[in-house]
């Protein structure tokens, strides 16, 4: 076996890898009980199995440009993928998706199980309240 | 077993595997009950489909779709920050029993 | 270094990565794209200026290899993991919403820190207060104390990671007798600027 068979069978079994993981993140999206936990599989493997999906076509096709592309589109998807999930996620939170159970103890007063802010409003307008 | 079978075949699972993963994301758009679950099976349906779309290029070598990949992976998150942004209290009413 | 142009600042680290990000998006490294992509880079940085970041960091690049090597395979390990909760047989996991305290004031930091919690599975970030230095998030697999504290744990080891990476002086952050002294050491008015 040549090399370029050996990246091409490498760069297949990655994007199996990567498939594996979007499909776990499907079955995460209907099972997983409420809002939060579903963030949890519905972005999450994805980080992952889209880095393998990226590494497959680069073995694949293994063209240095593509490559700084494929390098591109990664690095895009790790920055903004957190950023829509932190947003979902805290307007999940402040629209009371978190049950009351889910809030460990250890949070401060502030928060009461509703999921609103108690307590003397930050006079720095650091936490604008229409989030 | 040929090494061309191994491709086919793996490419087949591949693509079985990005399809149910895409069915079932859209299952739960479908049953939300909220809006931002159904932003968060939106978002993991984009996810999909820039895997699939890398899928495409890597079995059949169509370099083209490479500047779709990267507008995806790039506003592919505008629509669920718009979303959560003006996200209120509402959920579907629960269905009767 | 910045350069100036129509009264604005223009950093020439950004034009270098707009033009970069235009030649590979071109897909060919000819003059024709490199001047577009220059020119580009301009107008874009003309039309659309950002604020200042005030960066006060310094690279240490063995701090970086450690941050990111662990990173990836905290990556790979908790995907495998989560997803195997998500096809596993039995009643899918539950979790909590937890405040974390960070160490670094730097807003800079706690970005970093905060994306990297995000990216790796098991937790969702929800808020990050940068002035309190608390870090909201949402936690996979958190029952009881002891889960709580092992998350914890965890994010700390990030934001050491992140620390010792980035930090002009990781110790004087990390080290708590050294925090506590600098945290004396300034009068009350200096203590209620910073931030």
């Amino acid at each position: 076996m040549s090399w370029t068979t050996v990246a091409d069978l490498l760069g297949l079994l990655s994007l199996l890898g990567g498939a594996m993981l979007c499909f776990a993140a499907g079955v995460g999206v209907v099972r997983f009980p409420d809002l939060l936990t579903r963030m949890h599989a519905g972005t999450k493997p994805q980080v992952l199995g889209l880095l393998l999906v990226l590494l497959g076509v680069w073995l694949r096709t293994r063209s240095g440009m593509d490559g700084l592309v494929l390098l591109l589109v990664g690095f895009f998807q790790l920055v903004t993928i957190p950023a829509g999930a932190h947003m979902v996620g805290r307007a999940g939170f402040r629209t009371g998706q978190v049950r009351p159970a889910d809030i460990h103890p250890g949070r401060r007063e502030r928060v009461d199980p509703s999921g609103e802010e108690a307590g003397p409003p930050p006079d720095d307008g650091a936490r604008t309240p229409d989030g | 077993m040929t090494l061309e079978t191994v491709e086919t075949v793996l490419a087949w699972m591949i693509g079985g595997l990005i399809a149910l993963a895409a069915l079932l994301t859209l299952t739960r758009i479908t049953i939300g009950p909220s809006v931002l679950d159904r932003v968060v099976a939106s978002d993991t349906l984009v996810s999909i489909v820039v895997s699939a779309l890398g899928a495409h290029i890597a079995l059949t070598g169509a370099a083209s779709t490479l500047p779709l990949l990267i507008s995806l992976s790039l506003v592919g998150f505008l629509g669920s920050v718009a979303v959560a942004r003006f996200v209120a209290r509402d959920r579907d009413p629960e269905p009767p029993r | 270094m910045r350069g100036r142009l129509l009264g604005r600042q223009l950093s020439w680290g950004s034009i270098l990565w707009l033009t970069v990000v235009w030649v590979v998006l071109w897909r060919s490294p000819t003059l024709l794209t490199v001047v577009g992509g220059v020119a580009v880079a301009v107008l874009v940085l003309v039309a659309f200026p950002l604020p200042r970041v005030r960066v006060k960091l310094r690279l240490h690049p063995w701090g970086l290899v450690v941050l990111v090597s662990r990173f990836l395979w905290d990556l790979t390990v908790a995907s495998i993991h989560v997803a195997w909760l998500a096809i596993a047989h039995g009643p899918t996991t539950r979790g909590a919403v937890m405040d974390i305290q960070l160490v670094a004031k730097e807003e800079l930091l706690q970005t970093i820190t905060a994306e990297l919690v995000a990216l790796v599975p098991g937790t969702v970030v929800i808020d990050l207060d940068a002035r309190q230095r608390l870090l909201t998030l949402h936690a996979l697999e958190v029952e009881n104390d002891k889960d709580a504290q092992r998350v914890r744990r965890n994010v700390r080891a990030q934001e050491a990671r992140v620390v010792r990476a980035f930090h002009p002086d990781p110790e004087a952050v990390l080290d708590p007798r050294r925090a506590r002294e600098a945290a004396l050491a300034r009068p009350l008015g200096e203590r209620k600027e910073e931030r």
